[in-house]
């Protein structure tokens, strides 16, 4: 994932401190690491509608 | 051996030698003091000397850290500074969000004491028990915002920095330091303290795993107050942060007017949270780590320095009182630019709100002119109170006058002016008019840094318009619970979850195994008020200084509490504070008794 990456709750974008910006790489990146045919490094963005 | 939950180390660094030891402490200690406030009562009690200068080498900064800082337990990404004032001259204690606590912790340390003088400025990077000094030329004159994102991208990923600004620097009395660019440690100066040893910031970063006795225990606290908190709806505290408070405190006869002239300000409803929010809210982002209540709101602004930059401004509800009402100011927007500013330029924005008031009331009255002051300066003007925030900071002409807070200030200013000097013991008094609430101001007059409005406040929000004797005592019992939150270094707030005070000491006893109960918890409490009196007793502090500033016992002009003074006359505040040192167990005089030192288990220490 970006170190950077944006995370968008209905279409608003949720502002983070490095804390709960480390807690949400972790979280997400716990679920989707089993993507192997995904290039899991370049994700920008996280959005739940 | 201290539990697991502690490191069972005092850090102790010596600036003027750039030289580092370690302190091992007994378990008795832990057991008798906990941590953070308690702690640092102890620590700092035993290495100063009475007298000796605030802002000389020999004062010593102590960044505390508690039992459950690095445990899954609720609110405690705080941690605790505690040194001697220079503002009052007393004993400070002051607690910041931000990860700095559970970092030193993490890199091995239960505190850090730092004495003497670097020759040049410096900071420090605290590192899985190494310690560098490192030269801090290029940060000098930089306000805090730039310098805490330059020593970011410098250090370890993870690391929290505290940060002082140019007011640090210069040693303004009212300085803060600021921890992770919106966690200031508020009150009494410890950024001048900072300041004095030529410190710039303390940078903490560690690995160790942090272990409590019963975690489940801790975790299972911290599900059930998180329920709690996400099962709210129509919370003004949820919803806005510390700033729903404003229109609360107006209706109570609470919020600071004109200098404090008045307890209810006619034109509160333009600082309105639910307009800020909508308008320039940008989110809770800069909330402290690990806390789900998110009460630190950010609100976008033009930077102060006229370069069209949009900055955040993350203001509370205390800000809104003092650099609004209390300057007759009452557009967000302005409050906003004076709060960035100061968090800039690292100055506590109560007293930096309580000094413009007071200079604002000395022009009125025709006290300061516009040759004294350089520029006319009226209740309400927003331009001029910009300009005096940034003489305060850089000591310019009245600025420097007044970077010596409302009490210095007064007597150099003289002409009467110390009878509208709002404060106590030197501390100006925060957002919450004692005028308001019967034995509130018992409170502030006690209090043993001065007018602080987080020392325990009677259980009542009746008026003061009869005799406060019956609430002294829940008075004393919220006071205790203050003691042992700050030295749980847990945060004020969570009474919003609400975190009670059975299972602070639940999560105290599961994170170290001790054995507290409310009994002993008050005991404990009743030790470190009676060290941290005891301190201010050696610096000549008794009974003729428990006292309110005169403003208080004016009435309140208008409002909810109009025609009511602090109490209902002077024998009842006097009544109450035989009652309050009689709870206590000191003498008449405000002095702890020897029979209270030893049931307290003092009498090694004093």
């Amino acid at each position: 994932m970006s170190p950077d990456f944006e995370f968008y709750v209905k279409g608003k974008k949720i502002m983070m401190n490095e804390f709960v910006e480390n807690v949400i790489h972790d979280v997400i990146m716990a679920i989707v690491s089993h993507l192997h045919d995904v290039d899991l490094k370049t994700i920008e963005k996280v959005e739940i509608s | 051996m201290p539990p697991d939950c502690y490191s069972g180390r005092v850090l102790w660094i010596d600036l003027t030698s750039e030289s580092t030891r370690e302190e091992n402490l007994d378990s008795s200690i832990y057991e008798n003091f906990i941590g953070g406030k308690g702690l640092g009562a102890y620590l700092l009690y035993r290495e100063l000397e009475a007298g000796l200068d605030a802002l000389g080498p020999d004062n010593t900064l102590l960044f505390l850290t508690g039992p459950l800082q690095g445990l899954p337990a609720p609110n405690v990404g705080r941690w605790t500074l505690v040194t001697k004032s220079p503002l009052t001259g007393l004993f400070l204690d002051s607690h910041s969000g931000g990860a700095l606590g559970r970092e030193i912790k993490k890199a091995g340390y239960d505190a850090v004491g730092i004495k003497g003088r670097s020759k040049q400025p410096t900071y420090l990077i605290i590192d899985d028990g190494s310690v560098a000094f490192e030269g801090a030329d290029d940060l000098w004159g930089m306000g805090v915002h730039a310098a805490t994102r330059r020593l970011q991208e410098k250090n370890a990923k993870g690391s929290s920095a505290y940060v002082i600004g140019p007011a640090g620097e210069n040693q303004v009395l009212f300085a803060v330091g600021c921890t992770e660019l919106a966690h200031q440690t508020g009150r009494g100066g410890a950024g001048a303290v900072m300041g004095s040893k030529n410190l710039k910031a303390v940078i903490a970063h560690g690995t160790k795993k942090i272990a409590g006795v019963d975690v489940d225990t801790i975790r299972k606290i911290n599900r059930a107050v998180i329920k709690g908190w996400n099962e709210k709806v129509d919370n003004g505290f949820k919803d806005y942060g510390t700033a729903f408070l404003v229109e609360f405190a107006n209706n109570m006869g609470h919020y600071p007017t004109r200098n404090s002239q008045n307890g209810y300000f006619d034109e509160h409803r333009l600082i309105d949270p639910a307009t800020m929010e909508e308008k320039w809210g940008l989110g809770a982002h800069q909330s402290c780590p690990h806390c789900v209540m998110r009460c630190t709101r950010a609100y976008k602004i033009e930077s102060p320095d006229g370069s069209g930059a949009e900055v955040e401004s993350t203001v509370e509800y205390e800000t809104l009182g003092l650099l609004g009402g209390n300057i007759g100011v009452s557009d967000p927007r302005a409050i906003l630019k004076m709060n960035y500013l100061c968090d800039d330029l690292g100055l506590d924005t109560i007293s930096t709100g309580g000094s413009i008031g007071f200079a604002m009331e000395a022009y009125e009255r025709r006290v300061l002119s516009d040759a004294d002051i350089g520029f006319p300066l009226r209740f309400g003007d927003a331009d001029a109170a910009i300009q005096l925030i940034k003489m305060i900071a850089n000591l310019e002409g009245i600025g420097k006058t007044l970077s010596y807070g409302v009490r210095a200030a007064s007597k150099e200013i003289g002409k009467g002016s110390e009878s509208f000097a709002v404060h106590v013991k030197g501390l100006e008094v925060p957002a919450w008019d004692p005028r308001g609430r019967k034995g509130l101001g018992l409170s502030y007059a006690t209090a043993e840094v001065g007018a602080s409005h987080l020392r325990g406040w009677p259980a009542t929000v009746d008026p003061p318009s009869e005799s406060a004797l019956d609430v002294i005592d829940s008075m004393m019992t919220a006071r205790d619970g203050k003691v042992l939150t700050d030295s749980l270094i847990v945060c004020h707030f969570t009474y919003h979850l609400p975190l009670s005070h059975e299972q602070k000491i639940a999560l105290l006893n599961a994170a170290t195994g001790f054995d507290y109960n409310e009994s002993s918890i008050s005991t404990f409490a009743h030790r470190v008020a009676t060290l941290t009196r005891m301190f201010n007793v050696r610096e000549g502090i008794s009974r003729k200084d428990d006292i309110l500033p005169e403003r208080f016992w004016e009435p309140q002009k208008d409002g909810p509490r109009e025609g009511m003074s602090a109490f209902v006359n002077t024998a009842d505040f006097e009544d109450s504070l035989d009652k309050f040192y009689e709870l206590r167990g000191w003498d008449r005089n405000g002095r702890p008794t020897n029979d209270t030192i030893n049931i307290l288990g003092l009498e090694s220490i004093l």
